[in-house]
C-alpha cells in the first residue's frame, strides 16, 4: 500500500479513536480517571509500537519503506502523553502545584513518568525532516535512541500505578523485553 | 439495568429525610459494656468514651447514586471498575442468609436479611469512603449496627476477632477464584462493636446492588475500602487474627488493620491526598478518614505502621 494512504489511515483512525473515547468518557462514572487512564494506556501502546519497527523490518525488509509510520506513531504517542499530563494537572489536581509536587515526591511511579515525559520532549520536537537535516543523521539518531529508555520508564510507570500486578502492563513489559533482546542480540 | 434519573433521590429531598431521621442518628446508642469478651490484647476495649453525637456528619455531600453504583471494585466480577456493574445478571441475592458463629460465639445463628432488619432496625449514616487506591466518595448507607449482631451471638472470652466471609461461587461470579478462595476480611472485636461499624444493606434508601456488595456488606469508614467485605455469607467470632485476602495476596503492601492515614504511604503510591470520584481536583486525606475522634483510642500507638496498612 502507498505510504501516504497508510499514514492517512493512521491519522483518521486516531482521530476517530480520540472522539470515541471522548464520548465514552462522558458516560464513565469518573470522567477524570477515565481520561487519565485511557490516554496513558494508549500512549504506552503507541510508544511500544515504535520499537517494533527495527526488529520487524529485519524480518520483513519491505517494512523499511514505511519507516515514516514510526514517526507518526511516536507523535501520536506524545499527543496521548500530553493529554494524560494535561488531565492530571488540570482536572485531577486543579493546578494545585504544591499538592502536585508533594504527590510527585511521594510516588516513585510518577517520577518515572515525569522523567519519561522530559526525555520525550526533545524527541517530539525533532520528529521532522528539518531536524534530521539540521542535526545530521548520526546525532539525530543518537538523540532518538532515548526511546529505548523512555519506553521502559513509561511501562514501569504504568505497571507500578496498578493495585495488583495486572495483566496488561505485564504483557507490554514482556513484549518490550523480547524486543530488547531481539534488538541487541541481532544488532547490525 | 440503567438507573433512570427519576430513581435517584434528589439530594435536597434526601437531606430533608436525613434530617427527619436525625434523631435516629443521634441516638446511636451502644448497649454494650466493653467487658463481655475479656481483653483483646493491647487494644483498648473501653468504648464508653465514644460520643455518638460527634459521628453525625450533615456537612458531607453525598456522591450521586449513579456514580456509587458504576465505579466499583469487586474482583470476583472482574478487575475493572466497570465490570462489577454486570454482577446483577449472575449474582442471586435473594434468598440470602448470613451464618454467625465461630469458637467465640455462645449463641450461633443463621439470619436472613429481612430478619436482621426487623430485629435491629435500620440505621442511616452518611460516611466518607476512602479506597486504598486514593479515591473517595461519600456514601449514605442504610444498615444495622454490627455490634447488635455480634452481641446477639453472645461472645465469650475466646471472641478476640471477627472474621467475615464473602460468597464464593464460580457459577455466580465469573472471576470467583482470583484470590484462590473466598474473600476474607477481619476486625478486632473492639473494632467490630464500635458504633461506626455497620452491616450495610442499602444506599440512598434502596437495597444494595450486586456491585456494591448486595445483599449485605461491612462498612468501617475509618479503614480503607478493601476492608468492607461484600456479599457476606459468614461472620465468625474467632480467637486468632484472621488473614484477610489482601494481606494474604500481598503482605508487603496490605495488612490487617488498614486504617486510613495520610502519613503512611502505600509502598508504591502516596496516601496523602485523594480523588473525589465524580468531581475535579483532589483533597487531603484525613487521619482515620476523618473519624479520628471516634476511633483513635482503639489503637495505643499511632506511630505504629502496623495499624495503617
Amino acid at each position: 500500500m502507498d505510504l501516504r494512504r497508510v499514514l492517512w489511515l493512521i491519522h483518521l483512525g486516531m482521530i476517530i479513536f480520540v472522539g470515541w473515547q471522548g464520548v465514552m468518557a462522558m458516560q464513565a462514572a469518573d470522567l477524570v480517571t477515565y481520561l487519565r487512564d485511557v490516554s496513558g494506556r494508549t500512549a504506552s501502546y503507541l510508544l511500544l509500537g515504535t520499537l517494533l519497527f527495527a526488529p520487524l523490518s529485519r524480518l520483513w525488509p519491505r517494512l523499511r519503506l514505511y519507516i515514516k509510520v514510526r514517526r507518526y506513531l511516536g507523535l501520536w504517542g506524545f499527543c496521548m502523553v500530553l493529554i494524560h499530563v494535561i488531565v492530571w494537572v488540570s482536572l485531577e489536581f486543579a493546578f494545585d502545584w504544591s499538592l502536585m509536587w508533594q504527590e510527585v515526591n511521594d510516588n516513585l511511579f510518577i517520577w518515572l513518568g515525569l522523567v519519561a515525559l522530559i526525555l520525550l520532549l526533545p524527541m517530539a520536537v525533532t520528529s521532522n525532516n528539518k531536524a534530521v537535516r539540521r542535526l545530521g543523521f548520526r546525532r539525530w539518531q543518537g538523540l532518538h535512541s532515548v526511546a529505548y529508555l523512555i519506553v521502559p520508564l513509561s511501562l514501569g510507570h504504568y505497571f507500578m500505578a496498578q493495585k495488583v500486578a495486572s495483566g496488561e502492563p505485564i504483557v507490554l513489559l514482556l513484549v518490550l523485553l523480547l524486543l530488547m533482546f531481539w534488538r541487541f542480540k541481532y544488532a547490525d | 439495568m440503567p438507573i433512570k434519573s427519576s430513581d435517584i433521590t434528589p439530594e435536597v429531598l434526601f437531606r430533608q429525610r436525613r434530617r427527619m431521621l436525625g434523631i435516629g442518628l443521634a441516638s446511636l446508642s451502644l448497649p454494650l459494656a466493653g467487658s463481655w469478651f475479656g481483653d483483646t490484647e493491647e487494644l483498648n476495649n473501653n468504648i464508653d468514651n465514644v460520643t455518638p453525637g460527634a459521628i453525625v456528619q450533615p456537612e458531607l455531600k453525598a456522591t450521586e447514586l449513579k456514580i456509587i453504583n458504576s465505579y466499583n471494585n469487586y474482583y470476583e466480577f472482574g478487575f475493572s471498575k466497570e465490570a462489577p456493574s454486570g454482577a446483577e445478571k449472575t449474582l442471586i441475592t435473594s434468598p440470602w442468609s448470613v451464618e454467625v458463629g465461630g469458637i467465640g460465639a455462645d449463641k450461633p445463628g443463621i439470619y436472613d436479611i429481612a430478619e436482621l432488619h426487623g430485629e435491629y432496625g435500620i440505621e442511616n449514616h452518611i460516611r466518607r469512603f476512602r479506597c486504598v487506591e486514593a479515591w473517595s466518595m461519600v456514601v449514605p448507607w442504610n444498615g444495622i449496627a454490627l455490634a447488635k449482631v455480634i452481641k446477639a451471638a453472645q461472645p465469650n472470652s475466646k471472641a478476640k476477632y471477627v472474621r467475615f466471609e464473602t460468597l464464593h461461587d464460580e457459577q455466580q461470579m465469573p472471576n470467583a477464584n482470583w484470590a484462590g478462595g473466598p474473600y476474607i476480611e477481619g476486625l478486632t472485636i473492639a473494632e467490630a462493636i464500635h458504633p461506626l461499624a455497620m452491616l450495610a444493606t442499602g444506599i440512598y434508601d434502596k437495597p444494595l446492588e450486586q456491585q456494591t456488595g448486595a445483599p449485605v456488606r461491612l462498612v468501617v469508614p475509618w479503614k480503607y475500602g478493601f476492608k468492607y467485605a461484600k456479599s457476606i455469607v459468614r461472620i465468625d467470632l474467632v480467637e486468632r487474627m484472621p488473614r484477610n485476602t489482601w494481606w494474604r495476596q500481598n503482605p508487603n503492601e496490605y495488612g490487617f488493620y488498614a486504617n486510613v492515614n495520610p502519613q503512611f504511604d502505600h509502598p508504591r503510591w502516596s496516601q496523602a491526598t485523594e480523588r473525589v470520584v465524580g468531581g475535579f481536583g483532589r483533597q487531603k486525606t484525613l487521619l482515620f478518614n476523618g473519624y479520628a475522634d471516634e476511633v483513635a483510642y482503639l489503637y495505643p500507638d499511632l506511630g505504629d505502621r502496623r495499624y495503617f496498612y
